[in-house]
């Protein structure tokens, strides 16, 4: 088993590494998303106009801060907002891009035991900039905080007096560029997993080699593990490009586990490839394969999966066919692990689900490649 | 009026270093049945390619049906037809929607395309099967209708690559019959065939090997020429020179 | 050793094999002659394994094809009609993954194969899909001997290859045949016929025929004579006006001659001779002389004889344009 397993997945690898045309435009897609994405992020905030909503009747504490805000190469202190209902106009205007609201009392409360909070309020439609913004922010008063602690001879490090309460205005959700990574990766893998998998494998029919192969020695189920293998190396590869160039390029966070992240693309891909498998047992052609895959795997991985069209604004019973489709729980899992940072124990049904679409699907395609073993009817 | 519808001179195709036509001189009277043979790789695909225009010589010329096909190719495939074994058809159409089609590629009139479809139907006495998917008909049946199609245009020059693979011997005799009555017709027709015995239906037959032609005459002569007793002989004689293995052959592909 | 008893096999509603029967003893080659669409290939799929047969038994190399499938695709060495190796893989490469799925060393490939391994072995780093039909044909014959079968199953070998390569194909078929080797092997080129040991004609299903290919004499019934003159048109007119003879049954152009078979035991070449002066033929320059038939000459009998071939017979050779 395991020579002629090794003899198949060697084979496998040359055919893969031999269409350099197709190898080329799987790593060529990555790239081409950062210059489809790339005019979206703008890392160039020098002086951003930034408003003060003082509540605090001129709190030395609060004009402390504010002169650190203002000494900041990457901030611009405008006189924009003088009340809480000009906050809106503002952003609308674009005039500013955060408002650092001091509530009233805030250096009196500040040297309390329950401290006091310094909002930032943001406009999170530009959500590179926002975020950007709200971390220079929260170092500097972090730098404060230290300061009043080191005043009142405590360590630096100890609890904060001064805590940031974030808002984001405009966008609720967060979306982001980086927001499509999940979706991009799910269709990647929709093409290398499951399309390439059918094709190739439609094509060992096509031309007759799997005629030889069923009267070889060599098993059905060897035929689909080893087409298995190289395929999940491939895509699995893949999916980690894009990951670090979401992560590097775009930004993205992972607040959650790395563990569950891998575990999750692992069984996406499993599934995927199990889906191209049972495509190329049920069809004759490549052409078939191909069109089988675009339509019955790619569209419905594009449209039905939350990546394009959010779920919640479909009708009930689309919602429900969204449901059989891999991707949704896939970009599910992701948005919850890395952007979230959900614990893994808080996407058990993603990733259930994904686990039990894998296990079916592969456990189908062996059994059909197994019955294929036997003379047909 | 010419009364020859191929003429070649020292026509030559190389690609790169590797000559695959060389000096290639003959030519096809009107109405012939002229036979092309050589093992694979010999050149005969090149040379064929160049007669229907798709391909520039290197040197030398040809005209087909009056037309240079370096000049002039959009003409020379206009005036030609060309059947292969391998490629003719399209299964998932009827008979009568690929004729239609091949006719409406070659610009004829609406009236006059279901004209010539009426005769042909007529001819091969098709009436019965023309709604039928060409996919599911036996081979013969196959095959009489791409000849249909290659032909519907009247072409003064017709091609036939390999057209007979595949059947069984009555009905490759009745597809040659077939090609005998329209080179009656004022056809030229230039075969190609892997049947030597076929060869005998020609008028003339050109061997080639290793792009250059080796022989080229009446079947029969050729084959006292040669003392060779049946065409299989001559064929071996002229395409493979004493102890010579398939060497050149795959060094052309 | 194959023995075929009886098998039939549908495929849809049309009967794809009808009571198809054949024995191939070891160290033998047997030919299994017929167009394309005779049944050649289901009767391949049914012998190799891939397909049962809805009735009648078939054993290979002693193993029944149905209960003891697994040993005969050990037996077995395949080359299915249409070229089925890896393109994308060179020679070499496509040797070696044969080799290792049958667990052999790839090395073994020129004791086993000989002169074929030889003369493909040049090529060695050349991708198969570039090789010509012929060379294409020799690196699949060597993936099929890599384990050293005791029975060879050839569909179609030699289909859409030139003459020579052909003979080539043919002569290193003989010399494993030499070493025992069983060998089945399928064709619709007539003339390959003579190189087996023994042939079954098959059409659209059925067993037209089985025999020693130089009994083709025997098995013809009536006389065949061989008409000719070296003018095509003169040629044209006689077939036409012999196949409206009544003495004729069957008559058919080959090449530049014609072949008449006759029911008539022993009628005298004159005879026919005398028919086309009749017809108004000058038979000065036309040879008439009795022929031995050919394999071809009883396939076209025997196929001839079926209604549907009368249904289309002349439907068109009588209308000259």
């Amino acid at each position: 088993m395991t020579d002629r397993f090794l003899g198949f997945v060697v084979k496998e690898c040359r055919h893969i590494l031999r269409e350099k045309r197709t190898l080329a435009m799987l790593f060529a897609i990555p790239l081409a998303l950062v210059m489809l994405f790339g005019y979206v992020i703008s890392m160039d905030i020098d002086h951003t106009p930034v408003a003060v909503l003082d509540s605090s009747q001129g709190d030395p504490l609060a004009r402390k801060l504010v002169q650190k805000l203002e000494a900041a190469d990457q901030f611009r202190i405008v006189d924009q907002v003088r009340c809480e209902a000009d906050i809106d106009a503002a952003f609308r205007d674009g005039t500013v891009k955060m408002v650092v609201v001091i509530p009233a009392g805030f250096g009196s409360d500040a040297r309390r035991v329950e401290g006091t909070a310094v909002q930032l309020v943001t406009d999170a439609s530009d959500l590179n900039i926002a975020t950007t913004l709200i971390g220079y922010a929260t170092a500097i008063v972090r730098d404060l905080n230290a300061e009043l602690n080191t005043e009142q001879g405590l360590l630096s490090a100890d609890t904060a007096p001064l805590r940031v309460d974030v808002r984001m205005m405009y966008n609720p959700e967060l979306k982001s560029a980086y927001m499509f990574v999940p979706g991009v990766i799910a269709m990647i893998v929709m093409i290398v997993a499951a399309m390439m998998t059918s094709v190739t494998l439609a094509r060992e029919k096509e031309t007759g080699t799997l005629r030889l192969l069923t009267v070889s020695p060599l098993k059905g189920r060897t035929v689909v593990l080893g087409k298995v293998l190289p395929y999940f190396v491939l895509t699995a590869v893949n999916t980690a490009v894009i990951m670090l160039l979401g992560t590097l390029v775009f930004g993205m966070p992972c607040h959650g586990s790395l563990w569950g992240v891998m575990l999750l693309c692992a069984l996406f891909i499993l599934a995927a490839i199990g889906l191209g498998i049972l495509i190329s047992s049920l069809v004759k052609t490549q052409q078939t394969a191909l069109t089988a895959s675009l339509v019955g795997l790619l569209m419905p991985t594009m449209l039905l999966s939350g990546f394009i069209f959010p779920l919640a604004n479909m009708p009930e019973a689309m919602q429900w066919v969204c449901r059989i489709v891999p991707a949704t729980w896939f970009i599910e899992g992701i948005k919850g692990l890395m952007l979230k940072g959900q614990p893994v124990g808080d996407l058990w049904l993603p990733l259930t689900i994904l686990g039990a679409m894998a296990g079916v699907l592969i456990g189908l395609a062996l059994w059909m490649f197994a019955r294929r073993d036997r003379p047909a009817r | 009026m010419d009364e020859r519808s191929i003429i070649t001179e020292h026509l030559t195709r190389r690609f790169g270093t590797f000559t695959a036509v060389d000096d290639l001189t003959f030519d096809v009277g009107r109405g012939e049945v002229f036979g092309f043979l050589g093992a694979n790789g010999a050149g005969k695909t090149t040379a064929i390619r160049m007669l229907c225009g798709l391909l520039r010589p290197t040197s030398g010329q040809a005209e087909v049906a009056g037309c240079d096909v370096a000049r002039n190719p959009e003409q020379v495939k206009r005036r030609i037809g060309y059947m292969s074994q391998r490629f003719s058809l399209y299964n998932d159409l009827t008979v009568s929607e690929n004729l239609q089609l091949f006719g409406t590629i070659y610009g004829l009139s609406r009236t006059r395309l279901r004209e010539r479809i009426r005769e042909m139907y007529r001819r091969l006495s098709m009436e019965r099967i023309k709604d039928q998917l060409v996919g599911g008909l036996p081979p013969g049946w196959k095959q009489k209708i791409a000849l249909s199609a290659a032909m519907l245009h009247r072409p003064q020059v017709l091609f036939l690559d390999e057209p007979t693979g595949g059947v069984d011997p009555l009905e490759r005799r009745r597809f040659w019959e077939l090609i005998l009555d329209t080179a009656a017709g004022g056809t030229t027709i230039l075969v190609t065939t892997h049947y030597l015995d076929e060869a005998l239906y020609c008028n003339r037959t050109l061997i080639m090997a290793d792009g250059r032609i080796q022989a080229i005459g009446q079947p029969r002569t050729l084959m006292s020429e040669h003392q060779a007793a049946d065409m299989d002989d001559l064929f071996s004689r002229l395409t493979r020179p004493a102890g010579g293995t398939t060497g050149r052959k795959e060094a052309e592909v | 050793m194959i023995e075929a008893e009886n098998i039939s096999k549908k495929r849809g509603n049309a009967a794809a094999l009808k009571d198809v029967s054949l024995q191939v003893p070891e160290g033998t080659i047997h030919g299994l002659i017929g167009a394309d669409g005779a049944g050649k290939t289901t009767l391949f799929d049914i012998l190799v394994t891939l397909l049962r047969p809805d009735t009648g038994t078939a054993s290979v190399g002693g193993h029944d094809i149905r209960e003891q499938w697994r040993e005969v695709r050990k037996t077995v060495g395949y080359m299915p009609a249409a070229f089925s190796l890896y393109g994308d893989l060179s020679v070499r490469e496509n040797l070696e993954f044969f080799a290792r799925i049958y667990r052999q060393p790839a090395g073994r490939i020129a004791s086993l194969a000989g002169d074929i391994w030889a003369q493909i072995e040049p090529f060695s780093d050349r991708p198969a899909a570039q090789l010509s039909g012929g060379m294409k044909q020799k690196l699949a014959l060597c993936c099929a001997l890599i384990h050293d079968p005791e029975v060879l199953m050839l569909d179609e070998p030699t289909t859409g290859v030139d003459p020579v390569s052909r003979s080539e194909f043919w002569a290193a078929l003989r010399k494993l045949a030499g070493k025992g080797k069983t060998v089945l092997v399928s064709t619709s080129y007539m003339d390959e016929a003579a190189r087996c040991d023994r042939i079954t004609l098959l059409h659209r299903g059925t067993v037209l025929d089985s025999l020693v290919p130089n009994e083709a004499e025997a098995h013809y019934r009536g006389t065949l004579y061989e008409i000719g003159s070296a003018d095509i048109g003169l040629n044209t007119r006689m077939l036409h006006i012999l196949r409206s003879w009544s003495l004729s049954c069957g008559c058919y152009s080959f090449g530049d001659r014609i072949h008449l078979g006759t029911a008539l035991p022993a009628m005298r070449a004159e005879t026919v001779a005398g028919y086309l002066r009749g017809q108004g033929i000058d038979t000065s320059q036309v040879s008439v002389r009795p022929a031995s038939p050919t394999v071809e000459d009883l396939f076209i009998q025997l196929t001839s004889a079926s209604p549907e071939a009368e249904e289309t017979e002349n439907s068109w050779t009588n209308e000259a344009s």
